[in-house]
């Protein structure tokens, strides 16, 4: 590496520095907000696929394999390039034209509904945890499907996954950087073109690195004390009832 | 006999000698002799600076050039059994490979500005370009001062995009800044009415268009809004080996031969000889 010029200088001079500023509120912003359709979505869904109703299970279920065995970066090209190419004109052109951020919806939803197979699988696990025998009990003593769920299965199910949940979400902050192909500058985007300016692509890509990092690691100090705040005493240690 | 052996023993010495001034080399000359390869890093899709033919060979305009660098520093250091081989490369990955040494050339399209030169080093400028509008023909768009409300396209990192930044403040111009992946979605945003103009160096406009099936819709319109100098990325502090490649680039240029270089790789794309490139070509043709 002895021809490559060191300058770590640029990562603190502007406009540069703001170029990386912008790049992490994109980033979480994006990460944010697309995480509440996956938990909101991906929840119903996984529910729908634990149901005694073969249609509705059915559907999450084609839902769920659709989603997640697409490649994340093909789905990303469909919602922004494809889709509005589909729709009637006036709704193409609203989508393309009139939203006020095209670009930043697209991956909102495209990350969102992606994430939402993923997070349906843990929830759907998370259900068939909780031993068959307490739903049972559960019904015997005269509680309706829906009370099961609300009082028995959906407590104990989501309490249980909140640990694969956590690493769903640090999948979407790191899955928000695809979204630089559709135009978001997000971190990896704001580093590619602090890259094409200086030239500094080594000091340009330890910084995103840095920060990738740093918000894993503050997302994962949160979440571990909401896990321990919701761990079922017991449960997991002793692995069955 | 003594003169015999004498003149052996200066024949022996001159056998030593010899190498040491070989050993002088340093920089790329240097590398090139003790690996025996040339490595040229060059673009994909660069039209038509570098690209593949129908045979997934590279070619083009400034590979071209390289590779005749090439064949130049083979002669200098006297070998013919160097081989030169082509490595393709993108934007991300052209700066760590050209400086750990994987790559001694890097041709394509690349911008050669001062900035730049802190990191990396170029040969003269065998190309130059500048910043146009490319717009649909009923848009009504003629020059950047019509971009006013407009949703306008722009790869980020390029030199386009800064020189789009300062006229927005320039001009106060109120428009939406579109970023785009690369040239190819810039095209894709226009033919879909997703972007009303697209903002990209001249020649590439003209290379775009060529390749579109929607070509009749569209236009290069307005003046250039930058100057865009491309050259052929080196190492720094390599003069002895930029001197080579200089020197091969003033032959070409002299003799005339540029013209022929030019007709072959731009005119399938309908790319004119504007008068910007021709200073260059003049600039370009160095006395030996």
């Amino acid at each position: 590496m002895a021809a490559y010029n060191w300058n770590w200088a640029v990562l603190v001079s502007e406009p540069y520095l703001s170029w990386l500023l912008k790049g992490v509120v994109a980033t979480v912003t994006l990460a944010l907000s697309s995480w509440v359709i996956a938990l909101v979505l991906g929840s119903l869904i996984g529910l729908a696929r634990t149901l005694p109703n073969a249609p509705l299970r059915w559907l999450a279920t084609s839902y769920v394999e659709l989603f997640r065995n697409i490649p994340l970066l093909v789905q990303m090209f469909l919602w922004f390039f494809v889709l509005p190419e589909l729709v009637p004109p006036d709704i193409g052109h609203w989508l393309k034209r009139d939203l006020p951020y095209p670009e930043f919806y697209s991956a909102m939803v495209c990350l969102g509904l992606y994430t939402a197979a993923r997070v349906a699988e843990q929830v759907r696990s998370g259900i068939n945890s909780v031993p068959p025998l307490l739903s049972a009990a559960a019904r015997a003593s005269g509680m309706s499907l829906a009370q099961t769920y609300r009082h028995i299965l959906l407590p104990l199910g989501f309490r249980i996954i909140v640990p694969p949940l956590t690493s769903e979400f640090l999948g979407i902050v790191k899955n928000t950087s695809l979204a630089l192909t559709i135009g978001i500058m997000e971190i990896t985007a704001s580093s590619r073109q602090i890259e094409s300016y200086t030239f500094q692509g080594y000091e340009a890509f330890a910084a995103a690195t840095a920060l990738y990092l740093s918000i894993a690691l503050s997302l994962l100090f949160l979440t571990r004390r909401l896990e321990a705040r919701t761990r079922i005493p017991g449960w997991i240690a002793r692995g069955s009832m | 006999m003594k003169t015999f052996r004498l003149m052996l023993a200066a024949l022996a010495l001159c056998a030593i000698a010899a190498p040491s001034i070989a050993q002088e080399l340093y920089g790329t000359l240097k590398k090139v002799r003790d690996t025996k390869t040339f490595t040229i890093g060059h673009r994909e899709a660069s039209f038509p600076f570098a690209y593949y033919d129908d045979q997934k060979k590279p070619t083009g305009f400034a590979v071209e050039l390289c590779t005749r660098i090439g064949e130049a520093v083979k002669e200098e250091l006297k070998m013919p059994d160097i081989a030169i081989r082509y490595l393709p490369i993108n934007a991300q990955t052209r700066i760590p490979l050209l400086t750990n040494g994987t790559i001694d050339i890097e041709c394509g399209s690349t911008t050669n500005n001062l900035t730049r030169q802190q990191q990396v080093d170029f040969t003269y400028s065998f190309y130059v370009t500048g910043g146009r509008l490319l717009a649909s023909k009923v848009s009504g768009i003629k020059e950047v001062e019509n971009l006013n409300g407009k949703a306008v396209g722009v790869a980020p990192g390029t030199s386009n995009e800064r020189v789009l930044n300062t006229l927005i403040e320039q001009l106060k111009l109120k428009l939406r800044l579109v970023s785009v992946r690369d040239h190819a979605e810039g095209m894709l945003a226009l033919e879909t009415g997703r972007i009303d103009a697209y903002v990209h160096d001249e020649v590439g406009q003209f290379a775009l268009l060529a390749k579109s099936t929607q070509r009749q819709r569209f236009e290069v319109v307005g003046r250039l809004l930058s100057f865009d100098p491309y050259g052929l990325m080196i190492r720094r502090d390599d003069s002895a080996f930029k001197l080579v490649a200089n020197r091969t680039l003033a032959k070409i240029y002299r003799s005339g031969e540029v013209n022929e270089m030019f007709k072959r790789h731009f005119d399938p794309f309908g790319i004119p000889l504007t008068p910007e490139v021709e200073w260059i070509f003049k600039l370009n043709s160095m006395p030996d």
